[in-house]
């Protein structure tokens, strides 16, 4: 069985296929809400109301890539999430919070993603999602378009206007490597 | 991977090939950084089987909590509009139909200037805080895009089983008035108030439904997923029809079901969606309103320009004359919507822009943009802009 044979099974009714799918996406999506949010539970907790609100709308489900689709719930429930915590905060997801000292729990992770947080916290949230989709998760645009909800060509240039700011971002990021280690 | 990242970077800014090995260590780097998210294994089964027992009920709803006084309610509410046509066939006026009339079939919508706005509320001088002078300007930074020249406006009427209940009605003498005399009557409002202080509301002229707890009785905060729970179990136990609504959401102890038309998130102008609201406390649920039928008539009307919807999202919200401060917002790429509209009595959902706008990048607020023509002269007209 393929994805799109068990998504065709789950609108005919037989929805214990789903667990098929949920096998085959429970990763990734847990992966790409832990990257927004840098907590184990609430990460667990928006992947619980990811796959309860793709089960509850299969049928809704029409074309085109089942996997965006799912992505694109995901997506749509971290930012249901901030936005309600928006009267406290005014962020979209956790790298506009600051160094993630107070966030992140896990020590082991904590170190992982600080090591990214210099490169990721300089991009706006769409150029960090966008790269974050591209190169971690290897997604082709027209899925990454599907996702976010821009053109294939926008997500295009985005990728390319946050890739340009890294790359002159290097030579101070070195710079600033290279002071620390001086003194 | 590589050589497909670098040749669509190349395809947008060909100067990058002169950078290939700076690029290449970036890439390299930024996989090198990714970090390796683990889920939790028995997280994952508990989830795996929770969603296998769902897909073995008919439903996803979980069971009802606190059923309070609701069970007589719940009788009441829908049964008391069906209850007289039991034996008859009539389209629920709760799910969303449309009937075609001819081309700007309800007039001019700009008519009766003094009463047209006001319901919706947003961008008028007279919603300018008045101890703040705090102002916004908006700029557009979105994609290019095209709106079609005329677009269809929805019109609410009143449901037909108004009329089926002021017929059945005025079969009778009531109070030794003989109301059968009465011409076409319909039904304009009820209520039904059961012996635990329920009290039920239908208005037909403004298509809504409420229920209150009379008097308001008290009952503590709730988590929000016990909210959801309860207003879920609630919706379930007396077979609201959601097929209009869009994922609920969340504010403090009320749940907002958007209302979702062809598709297509209701506005206020204001910027926030609109929906069917249901306020939950730990006592269960004590009010839910903005329950709305949902017959429309449908009707074609000219459209905008895009230079003048940019010219009018790109106002300042509050058009403070001195702000003592302003703050800038970035537009980007807008999606359609439709915006409710008043004339008078009349309930209009009139096509929208919605643009999401940031502050450095931070999503701040929507921005409602109607795009029938008329409407934007109204509005305009109203709040005083000078249009260009």
């Amino acid at each position: 069985m393929n994805i799109e044979e068990a998504v065709k099974l789950c609108k005919k009714g037989k929805l214990e296929k789903f667990a098929f799918l949920y096998d085959s996406y429970v990763e990734k999506i847990y992966r790409f809400i832990y990257y927004k949010t840098h907590h184990k539970e609430t990460a667990e907790d928006l992947t619980s109301d990811t796959f309860l609100k793709a089960l509850e709308k299969i049928n809704s489900f029409k074309e085109g890539s089942f996997q965006a689709w799912l992505f694109k719930i995901a997506r749509n429930t971290v930012i249901d999430y901030y936005r309600k915590k928006k009267s406290v905060l005014n962020i979209d997801d956790v790298w506009d919070l600051g160094k993630t000292d107070n966030i992140v729990k896990d020590l082991e992770m904590k170190e992982k993603l600080e090591k990214v947080y210099d490169s990721f916290s300089k991009l706006n949230s769409i150029q960090r999602e966008i790269v974050l989709l591209r190169i971690w998760e290897d997604m082709p645009y027209k899925e990454i378009a599907e996702i976010v909800g821009k053109k294939e060509g926008a997500c295009k240039m985005i990728f390319t206007r946050a890739i340009s700011k890294l790359k002159n971002e290097i030579p101070l990021i070195l710079l600033l490597l290279l002071c620390s280690k001086i003194y | 991977m590589f050589k497909n990242i670098l040749n669509e970077l190349y395809q947008i800014d060909s100067s990058l090939r002169r950078h290939e090995k700076e690029l290449i260590k970036l890439i390299q780097e930024l996989l090198d950084k990714k970090p390796e998210v683990v889920l939790d294994k028995s997280f994952r089964k508990e989830l795996r089987e929770e969603l296998l027992k769902r897909t073995e009920k008919p439903s996803l709803f979980l069971p009802f909590l606190k059923p309070v006084g609701f069970v007589a309610l719940g009788a009441l509410i829908f049964a008391a509009v069906i209850l007289p046509f039991i034996g008859k066939d009539f389209e629920s006026p709760f799910r969303f139909e449309a009937q075609k009339v001819e081309r700007e079939g309800f007039g001019n919508l700009a008519l009766k200037q003094e009463e047209v706005l006001g319901k919706g509320g947003g961008m008028t001088e007279a919603s300018a805080p008045r101890l703040e002078m705090v102002d916004y300007s908006y700029s557009y930074t979105g994609e290019d895009f095209k709106v079609p020249e005329q677009m269809e406006v929805l019109k609410k009427k009143q449901a037909e089983v108004s009329f089926e209940l002021g017929s059945f009605l005025s079969q009778k003498e009531i109070a030794g008035f003989d109301i059968s005399k009465l011409k076409d009557p319909c039904l304009e409002n009820f209520s039904l108030k059961d012996k635990d202080g329920y009290s039920v509301n239908v208005d037909f002229s403004s298509g809504l439904v409420s229920i209150f707890k009379l008097p308001v009785f008290q009952g503590g905060n709730v988590s929000e997923r016990e909210a959801l729970q309860t207003a879920e179990s609630f919706l379930k136990e007396y077979e609201v029809d959601l097929s209009n609504y869009s994922e609920p959401e969340i504010r403090e102890n009320i749940v907002l079901y958007p209302l979702e038309i062809q598709g297509k998130s209701v506005y206020e102008m204001s910027g926030t969606k609109t929906g069917l609201h249901i306020n939950v406390s730990s006592e269960g649920v004590i009010g839910l309103w903005n329950l709305s039928f949902l017959s429309y008539e449908s009707s074609v009307y000219m459209t905008a320009s895009k230079e003048r919807i940019l010219s009018f999202v790109q106002k300042r919200k509050f058009n403070i004359p001195s702000p003592t401060r302003v703050i800038e917002l970035e537009l980007q790429d807008p999606e359609y919507g439709y915006v409710r509209f008043f004339r008078e009595a009349d309930e209009f959902l009139v096509p929208a822009l919605i643009f999401p706008a940031y502050e450095n990048g931070k999503y701040v607020e929507s921005r409602v943009v109607p795009l029938i023509k008329e409407v934007l002269d109204k509005i305009e007209s109203d709040s005083g802009m000078m249009r260009e």
